[in-house]
């Protein structure tokens, strides 16, 4: 058994087929790092590549993993971090309990780990008071920003200043890789 | 259970003795049982609601924090962020000043308390705040600290599997996800590997101190992986009667604090043949033998809703039963008061569901 039997594979190939560079190159990236985890714990695949610096219109997510709580992968293959979608981003937010049931892994071809999670402080940092609107104005609210970013986290001005120290930078980007 | 009302556009709500209280664009309001009502707050566009009792509601816009009760605003001032409230008692903290304050609402006074750091928090008859590998207990009386608790060093790390076959584990630091509360003396927290650690409660002093058994291996074939940390945020502690328990996918596990072995008990629900076919994806609430909670994907893709008991060890119920109405877009919130099921789904939409 492969990932050939996960939901969504099929999309893969005729991603794989798609004229788009953009489109190829996104799904060559997250086909290479998938060879390497073992068949079997991958519960769902969908290769909706939003292209950089646009919204993002269907939101749904690259890999689920077997396993409770449920594990996400989002493959960017970005030159910059901090161009990612922020409502993509918000419905990963929403699903998970822990950044570590999360994990963003960039394109090592274009960027390394360190400029990954610089660029993704960055992406933090400008969209850190949409974060904290309440669900219906377009943010996850209070009480999830809590949960994910720490008790101590209750302000978007907070979650900056956490950003800027060493301990937190490692802390709030344990989520971020490039692979 | 059959469906008995549906708000649209709500982003908050809150179940308390005297009524609930929604929240949302269109609706800013307190009503009571019979849903009528009962008093409609100002709408505040930039401020959310953060928490509220059977007397009063919290806004805040990360700047400043407003406090109304059922009839007045009582507390406003700038540059005061809303940390947590007890009964009467809230915790504020001065951003200019950094430092963290209690405000009375009843005399509507502040006083200073020497709190340094602040994180999640606890009451009972200490003040317990918890971040990362610190608690410390604090006086309700007077804030002074009562003990100051730290994880020893490296001692309860645990090598924790990933799923790629070149680095198959990884060591993880032990840090305190969750204070449980206090049972017959004893503070029970949760570490980040799973483990349970019972402090005592005037004294700090370590007493307790027991990890989840690793029953299955790993099955990369099986879609059912154990993982050690299977309860984590979901453990709870039923004070009542002395029991730590859990629901999380498929396993439910418990300990009775009473029993002087205090095992670690795991029941593998899934395969039980007289059970519905529901896994518990997200936590709801729990009150008496009942667990409230509910099986998601992901984001508004279809969702339901179920009862886990206790004592059966089983679950008694699912929302299939109520066709269509029974499967929402996504979950956001399951809560039960008084014979009532409340549903906020990922669409903003509240159900409630009557017994």
């Amino acid at each position: 058994m492969f990932h050939n039997v996960v939901d969504g594979f099929s999309q893969v190939i005729s991603d794989l087929k798609n004229p788009l560079f953009a489109k190829q190159d996104g799904v060559c990236h997250a086909v290479n790092d998938l060879k390497n985890i073992p068949a079997g714990t991958i519960s769902k695949l969908d290769m909706e590549f939003e292209e950089p610096g646009k919204p993002c219109v269907k939101c749904t997510f690259d890999v689920k993993e077997n396993g409770t709580p449920p594990k996400y992968r989002e493959y960017k293959s970005y030159t910059d971090a901090s161009q990612i979608p922020l409502p993509q981003f918000l419905n990963y937010l929403n699903e998970i309990t822990s950044l570590s049931q999360l994990k963003y892994i960039f394109n090592a071809k274009k960027l390394n780990s360190q400029q990954a999670k610089e660029g993704m402080k960055m992406f933090l940092k400008t969209n850190a008071a949409n974060l904290y609107k309440s669900f219906d104005n377009g943010g996850i609210g209070l009480d999830k920003c809590k949960q994910l970013f720490g008790d101590e986290v209750t302000s978007p001005q907070k979650l900056i200043s956490k950003l800027d120290t060493q301990e937190g930078f490692n802390e709030l980007l344990i989520f971020v890789d490039a692979k | 259970m059959k469906k008995i009302k549906e708000f649209n556009n709500i982003s908050f709500f809150k179940v308390e003795n005297l009524g609930f209280y929604i929240y949302g664009k269109a609706i800013n309001t307190f009503l009571n049982n019979e849903f009528e009502s009962v008093f409609i707050m100002p709408i505040l566009p930039n401020y959310q609601v953060v928490g509220c009792s059977d007397y009063y509601i919290v806004f805040t816009d990360f700047v400043s924090t407003l406090i109304f009760s059922h009839s007045e605003e009582i507390f406003n001032s700038a540059n005061y962020g809303y940390l947590t409230n007890h009964k009467d008692l809230f915790l504020v903290e001065n951003y200019q000043l950094n430092t963290i304050l209690f405000f009375d609402i009843k005399s509507k006074l502040f006083n200073s308390t020497n709190i340094q750091h602040w994180g999640q928090s606890y009451w009972s008859s200490h003040l317990f705040i918890q971040r990362k590998k610190h608690l410390t207990s604090y006086s309700l009386i007077n804030f002074t600290t009562f003990w100051h608790y730290e994880l020893p060093e490296g001692v309860y790390n645990v090598q924790r599997r990933t799923r790629y076959l070149d680095k198959p584990f990884e060591e993880v630091n032990a840090e305190i996800v969750k204070i449980l509360g206090v049972y017959s003396g004893v503070l029970y927290i949760v570490l980040n590997s799973g483990r349970i650690i019972g402090l005592e409660e005037n004294t700090g002093q370590e007493v307790f101190s027991k990890i989840e058994p690793d029953q299955l291996t790993l099955n990369y074939e099986n879609e059912r992986i154990y993982t050690p940390t299977i309860l984590w945020l979901n453990t709870q502690l039923d004070v009542e009667n002395g029991i730590i328990f859990g629901l999380l996918g498929d396993f439910y596990a418990e300990i009775d604090l009473k029993n002087s072995s205090k095992e670690y008990k795991v029941y593998d629900i899934g395969y039980q043949s007289n059970t519905k076919k529901i896994k518990c994806t997200n936590w709801g609430v729990w009150q008496g033998d009942e667990i409230f909670f509910g099986e998601t994907n992901f984001a508004k893709e279809p969702a339901r809703v179920g009862i886990f008991n206790r004592k059966a060890k089983q679950v008694t119920w699912t929302s299939d039963e109520l066709g269509d109405e029974g499967v929402f877009n996504g979950l956001r919130k399951i809560d039960y008061a008084q014979n009532k099921l409340y549903i906020l789904d990922m669409e903003s939409t509240l159900h409630i569901f009557e017994r």
